[in-house]
């Protein structure tokens, strides 16, 4: 198994005023393919702070971050963003759905800024949402869509574009039980099939149950790191 | 209730006091154009708006004045640097809440606010003003260089009362014609950044009244200077200020301008001004919006230099006739401001009008490109504004038409 994301180091310190706060605390962590990682904790435990800094969506104070083998210290933000859109995919815990779009639109946007030809998309965007069980619904907008059905389109967006590595920021937080449960499934299996790498940040048990490596954070710093 | 007890104090007999007031009643409709920045299809607007003035005297030393406004809105204005707003609901930062917010069915809110709630107290030579007022410097028309406390912009429907701000103001007054004032007013927050200091000056020589102006603006320093004069029929009046921001280069805004009656019905009034912060290139316009003079102090204008004209005639006694235009010399755009307005009876306006923005609309921008390609959300403002080029100043504005009811008691 390759290393897919891996951090050395890493540290994230916020300024609130007069006082620091230490998010992260020299964290070293690698992610190989086809992990399905939970990363636990309580809020405030640094695992949202871990996600975005693995997403090159922040900067740490210390350490680095590297994505198949290459160092996002190094990079221009230019170079970070065409990373993020060509080897990252986002899931977030409110969809963030693009309101004026269709299902298949919303899904077929990484696929535009990629440069994937129209017909190649448009194959792709089927494909995807049949796989995440919205087949009939490529036309609907989210807002004739359930909380369930939009995250299911936020899922196919992001691995629509092929992505080495899926983030999601608690992505169940918003669907009752039930819904919560299928959108579950449904990753683990993108996961077993596809052989997609995915890393949650979660406060849902129920990750714990279906991931097959838990690692737990408690004030910046990872306690345990286990696989089953 | 504050209007009640001073009523009964005045029936007590120690108080000369009065209530007056107005309704008034703005119905505006916006027509845009087909571009991202606008919305999709023409929109309305309805509002109803009630002052309440209260004012209460105790011989000549003490006053008090109490204003309470409520007002209802039916309907979501394009609020684009405040153009085409009704500017009766307008609200300064308040040391104290003294408003409240009701959402009724059917999109139509209702807030009301005390606007005013002061107390003046006269000594000899001295004004002491203590609590919400109107703060307001300079004498500009169209443009307000020295007007650095909720100014309004031109394209206000209505501009009778500017939003009072809880403030200390001290009036000295030297000899027959000169007066100091000081002020110090809350603008956000206790900081020197959320504070106004002014201090301005004025004394006649002749038939010209000089002013000098100096205050800490939000942290920035400002120095200024007004004139009003005559030549001839004319009168001439001119503010100037130099602001000199601690961490940003010093900047210049100043106003020429002349009023006069060509006719015993016609008056005719106009406005050279430069503000030497603005863009010099449209495409820099909105990014400018994002900056201190534009984000805290009320500067409307985005370019750097501009005229104004306005031609009022009065076509009968209770008829007149109104046509304003406001041009940005760089881009070539101009705001045409026609209107009507109509006495039916002593205490009693109607009037009619129109925003014409002229001049060359924004390019065509993808959707797309606005949208962060990793959170799927709309781009920060900064990165968002340098996507959206615009092509002219008032070209940028839609088509806004408004009818207007005023009685005063």
């Amino acid at each position: 198994m390759s290393i897919i994301a891996s951090v050395s180091g890493l540290t994230r310190d916020y300024i609130q005023g007069t006082i620091t706060v230490r998010a992260l605390r020299g964290v070293d962590l690698s992610i190989q393919e086809g992990d399905f990682v939970a990363l636990m904790g309580p809020s405030g435990s640094g695992k949202s702070t871990l996600l975005n800094l693995l997403g090159g969506l922040d900067e740490p104070s210390a350490g680095d971050v590297s994505i198949e083998g290459t160092s996002l210290t190094d990079m221009t933000e230019a170079q970070r963003s065409n990373l993020r859109r060509d080897r990252l995919g986002f899931i977030f815990q409110s969809y963030n759905l693009i309101p004026v779009l269709s299902a298949a639109e919303n899904a077929e946007f990484v696929l535009l800024l990629q440069g994937v030809g129209p017909k190649e998309r448009r194959e792709r965007v089927f494909k995807t949402l049949a796989d995440v069980g919205l087949a009939g619904m490529e036309n609907r907008r989210p807002n004739e869509l359930s909380g369930g059905q939009q995250q299911r389109v936020a899922v196919a967006r992001a691995i629509a574009g092929k992505p080495a590595l899926i983030l999601a920021d608690e992505p169940t937080a918003n669907l009752d039980s039930e819904t919560g449960n299928a959108l579950l499934e449904l990753m683990k299996k993108l996961n077993e099939k596809n052989g997609s790498t995915f890393v949650f940040a979660t406060h849902d048990p129920k990750v714990m149950a279906v991931a097959n490596r838990v690692i737990k954070l408690v004030d910046g710093k990872i306690i345990s790191d286990e696989r089953q | 209730m504050i209007t009640l007890l001073l009523i009964a104090l005045a029936n007590a007999g120690e108080l000369e006091a009065s209530l007056h007031g107005d309704v008034k009643t703005f119905g505006t409709a916006i027509f845009p154009y087909e571009h991202i920045l606008m919305p999709p299809e023409a929109s309305g607007t309805s509002v109803w708006n009630l002052r309440l003035k209260g004012e209460a005297r105790y011989q000549d030393w003490v006053r008090v004045e109490v204003h309470h406004v409520l007002n209802s809105n039916l309907g979501d204005a394009l609020a684009l640097g405040g153009f085409g707003s009704t500017g009766v609901n307008v609200v300064a930062p308040e040391v104290v809440q003294l408003g409240w917010e009701h959402d009724i069915e059917g999109g139509v809110s209702l807030t009301g606010r005390t606007d005013r709630a002061n107390v003046l107290l006269r000594a000899p030579n001295v004004d002491i003003t203590l609590g919400r007022q109107a703060v307001s410097f300079g004498n500009g028309l169209f443009f307000t260089p020295l007007d650095l406390v909720s100014p309004f912009s031109a394209a206000t429907i209505d501009s009778d009362y500017k939003p009072g701000v809880d403030a200390v103001r001290v009036d000295g007054f030297i000899g027959m014609t000169g007066k100091i004032t000081g002020v110090a007013a809350y603008a956000g927050d206790w900081s020197a950044d959320g504070t106004v200091l002014a201090l301005n000056g004025q004394g006649t020589v002749g038939v010209t009244d000089l002013g000098g102006f100096a205050g800490l603006i939000r942290d920035d320093v400002v120095l200024g200077t007004t004139v009003v004069s005559a030549i001839g029929p004319v009168g001439i009046h001119s503010d100037i200020a130099l602001t000199l921001p601690e961490d940003d280069d010093a900047y210049l805004r100043a106003v020429l301008g002349g009023i006069g009656r060509p006719t015993g019905t016609t008056i005719v009034s106009g406005e050279l001004y430069l503000q030497t912060m603005g863009a010099a290139d449209p495409a820099d316009y909105l990014g400018k919006t994002l900056e201190k003079p534009w984000a805290e102090q009320g500067v409307w204008t985005w370019g750097r230099m501009y005229t104004a004209l306005t031609v009022t005639q009065e076509l009968t006694p209770l008829l007149s006739a109104n046509l304003a235009s406001i041009v940005n010399v760089e881009d070539g755009s101009a705001l045409l401001l026609p209107a009507v307005s109509w006495s039916v009876s002593e205490n009693t306006d109607v009037g009619l009008g129109a925003f014409m923005g002229l001049g060359k609309r924004p390019g065509e921008v993808d959707p797309l490109t606005l949208i962060d390609p990793t959170t799927f959300q709309p781009l920060p403002d900064a990165q968002l504004f340098n996507r959206i080029p615009l092509a002219s100043e008032f070209g940028t504005y839609p088509m806004t038409v408004f009818a207007s009811f005023k009685a005063y008691w």
